[in-house]
C-alpha cells in the first residue's frame, strides 16, 4: 500500500512528456564543431539569452565539447556561440570582430577572431 | 578489454561480499582503482583490472573461511502464503520501474542536470584528456565541482576506455547496475534477518520511492553512494568491520558527503562495538581514504562550502536558521513527488513502534548520528538555506534511505524463528 502511490507517481511522469519516444542528445546541437577546435586551447562562449538559460547553454557546450576548456566571454581566439535567435549571428560577429569557422545546429557556431 | 573490466568487477566485488552487494562493491572498486592508477601513476590501461583480479583472488581465502562458518549457512527458501502473492507484486513493481527507467534513458541518455554538469562531464574529461589532470580539475570551472571525488567518473571513463568508445550506454548501465544491485542487496540483507516477507516489503517501499527512479535515470552519484552506505552498514552489522571500512571508504571516494557519512558509521561502530572493531573499520578504509586525501591535497581545489565558511560566521548564522531548517526537514515527510508515501509511512511506523523497538542495533544508530550532521550543514551553509534545502536535502536523505529501510526492518520487526 505504501509503495503504490510512489509507483503511480513514477508512471504519471510519462504523461507529462511531450510527443513520441525520441532521443534528445546534448551532443547533437554541437555536431561538427569538436573536430575544428584547436587542442589544448581555451575557447570562449557567447549567448544571447539571459538568466538560467545562459548557464544551461554554457554547461551543455562544456559537456558536448569536453575535453575542451570553455570559458564564458569573448576574449579567446576561438569563441563558441549558442544563440536563441540564429539570425543574430551576423550582428554578434560584427560586434566582437569574429567570423564563422563552422556551424552546428541552428544558432550554434564556432567563431574565430578576425 | 571490456570483458576483462566486467570480470574484474564481478570477481573483486564477490571476493568481499556475496550476492548482489558484490556487484555494487565491485563497480565501486573498479572506478576507484582506475582513478588511483591515473592519479598516482598516470596510467589508464587495463592493469587496474588485473590488479583487482589479483586482489579478489587473495581475498577469496578469507571469504571462503567466512562462507564455511556455521552462521553463513543460508536457510532454505520456504514460500509462505504471503510471499506467494507478494513476490509477483514486487516483480511487477520492479518491471514497471525498469520500463520507466529504460523509456527515460532512451529520451534523455545524458541523464539529469548534475550528470551532464558534473559526473559525466568529468568522465568525458578523464577519458578524453587523462594526462591533463590540472585542466580536468580546473578551478576555473567552480560550478562543475572539481573537488568532487572520482569513483563514478573514473568508473565511466574506465568502461569507455575498455570499450574504446564514449557511448552513453555506459553511465546508463552503471546507474542501472547500482540501482538493481542495491535493491537486491537490501532484500537479501533483510531476508536473512527478518524473513522474505519483510524483505519484499522493504524492496517494494524502495521501488515506490520516486527519488529512487529519479536518481537512477538522472545518473546521479547520490544513488551509488546510498547503496554503498547500505552495504557498509550491513557488513558492519555482520561484524565484518574491515570490509565495512573498505566499502565506507569507497563511499567517501564517491561524493564529498560520503566522508562525514563514513565517519558517522565509524562513530556508530565505536559506540556499539568498541575501539577494536573501530580500528579494523579504519584499517579497511585506509586505502580509499588515502587516495581521497591524495586527490584533495594534490588536485582538487578547495571545497566551496568550506572555503566560504568560517567558524565565527557559522556560529552567527546557525541559531537564526533552526526553525527554517527544521521546517525543511519536516517538509520532506510530505514531499510526494520525491518520496511518495514512503518516508512519511516509515516515520509513522517508527513513532508507533518506538516503545517496542529492539535496542542495540548498529544501523539505526548510524542513521541517528548522520541526520543531525545533515541538519548542521544547512545551519551553517554559506548559501541561502532555503534554496540549498530545496536543491539538495532529498538527495542527502536518500543517501540514508536504503539504510533506513534496513534499520527499520531489523529494529522494528520481530526476528523470524529459524527454519528447521
Amino acid at each position: 500500500m505504501v509503495a503504490v502511490p510512489g509507483v503511480l507517481r513514477d508512471v504519471s511522469v510519462i504523461f507529462w512528456k511531450q510527443g513520441r519516444l525520441a532521443t534528445s542528445r546534448i551532443d547533437d546541437r554541437f555536431a561538427g564543431i569538436e573536430g575544428r577546435l584547436p587542442p589544448d586551447e581555451t575557447i570562449g562562449f557567447l549567448t544571447d539569452t539571459s538568466g538560467e538559460e545562459v548557464g544551461r547553454r554554457y554547461f551543455h557546450a562544456l559537456y558536448a565539447l569536453a575535453p575542451h576548456l570553455i570559458l564564458e566571454g569573448a576574449s579567446a581566439r576561438y569563441v563558441l556561440a549558442d544563440l536563441a535567435e540564429p539570425m543574430q549571428m551576423t550582428a554578434l560577429c560584427e560586434r566582437w570582430r569574429l567570423h564563422v569557422v563552422v556551424r552546428g545546429a541552428p544558432g550554434v557556431a564556432l567563431l574565430e577572431r578576425d | 578489454m571490456i570483458a576483462l573490466a566486467v570480470l574484474a568487477v564481478v570477481v573483486s566485488g564477490a571476493a568481499f561480499v556475496a550476492g548482489p552487494a558484490g556487484v555494487v562493491v565491485g563497480l565501486a572498486l573498479s572506478g576507484t582503482a582506475w582513478s588511483a592508477g591515473l592519479l598516482l601513476f598516470g596510467v589508464t590501461g587495463p592493469w587496474t583490472d588485473w590488479a583487482l583480479l589479483v586482489l579478489g583472488g587473495l581475498s577469496w581465502g578469507s571469504r571462503w573461511r567466512a562462507l564455511r562458518s556455521p552462521e553463513s549457512v543460508s536457510t532454505p527458501f520456504q514460500p509462505s502464503r504471503v510471499t506467494r502473492w507478494l513476490a509477483p507484486i514486487c516483480a511487477t513493481a520492479a518491471s514497471v520501474v525498469l520500463a520507466l527507467f529504460i523509456e527515460h534513458s532512451i529520451r534523455y541518455p545524458d541523464g539529469g542536470w548534475d550528470a551532464s554538469a558534473i559526473w559525466n562531464l568529468r568522465a568525458r574529461w578523464l577519458y578524453g584528456a587523462p594526462h591533463r589532470l590540472d585542466a580536468v580539475f580546473s578551478p576555473l570551472l567552480p560550478q562543475q565541482h572539481p573537488d568532487s571525488p572520482l569513483m563514478l567518473p573514473g568508473l565511466v571513463a574506465h568502461f569507455w576506455s575498455a570499450l574504446g568508445s564514449r557511448t552513453q550506454l555506459v553511465p546508463i548501465a552503471v546507474s542501472l547496475a547500482f540501482a538493481a544491485g542495491g535493491l537486491a542487496a537490501l532484500g537479501r540483507a533483510i531476508a536473512s534477518r527478518r524473513g522474505t516477507v519483510a524483505a519484499l516489503c522493504a524492496m517494494l517501499v524502495l521501488l515506490g520511492t520516486p527519488d529512487f527512479l529519479t536518481l537512477a535515470w538522472n545518473q546521479y552519484a547520490d544513488l551509488k553512494l546510498a547503496m554503498l552506505l547500505l552495504v557498509a552498514v550491513v557488513l558492519a552489522t555482520e561484524g565484518r568491520f574491515v570490509s565495512a571500512g573498505l566499502v565506507a571508504g569507497l563511499a567517501a571516494f564517491t561524493k564529498n558527503e560520503g566522508l562525514p557519512e563514513a565517519l558517522a558509521l565509524l562513530a556508530a561502530i565505536l559506540i556499539r562495538a568498541g575501539p577494536r572493531p573501530g580500528m579494523r573499520f579504519l584499517a579497511g578504509a585506509l586505502a580509499p581514504l588515502a587516495l581521497l586525501a591524495d586527490f584533495k591535497l594534490r588536485w582538487a581545489p578547495p571545497n566551496d562550502l568550506f572555503a566560504r565558511t568560517s567558524l565565527a560566521e557559522a556560529a552567527r548564522r546557525a541559531p537564526g536558521r533552526l526553525v527554517l531548517v527544521g521546517r525543511g526537514f519536516l517538509a520532506q515527510l510530505v514531499d510526494f513527488p520525491r518520496w511518495g508515501c514512503a518516508l512519511s509511512a516509515v516515520a509513522v511506523v517508527w513513532v508507533a513502534r518506538w516503545p517496542r523497538r529492539e535496542h542495540g542495533h548498529l544501523a539505526p544508530l548510524f542513521v541517528a548520528l548522520a541526520l543531525p550532521m545533515f541538519f548542521a550543514v544547512y545551519l551553517i551553509t554559506p548559501w541561502d538555506p532555503g534554496v540549498h534545502l530545496e536543491a539538495s536535502l532529498d538527495r542527502l536523505l536518500f543517501h540514508l534511505w536504503p539504510t533506513i529501510l534496513f534499520a527499520s526492518a531489523v529494529a522494528l520487526l520481530p526476528a523470524e524463528p529459524p527454519a528447521r
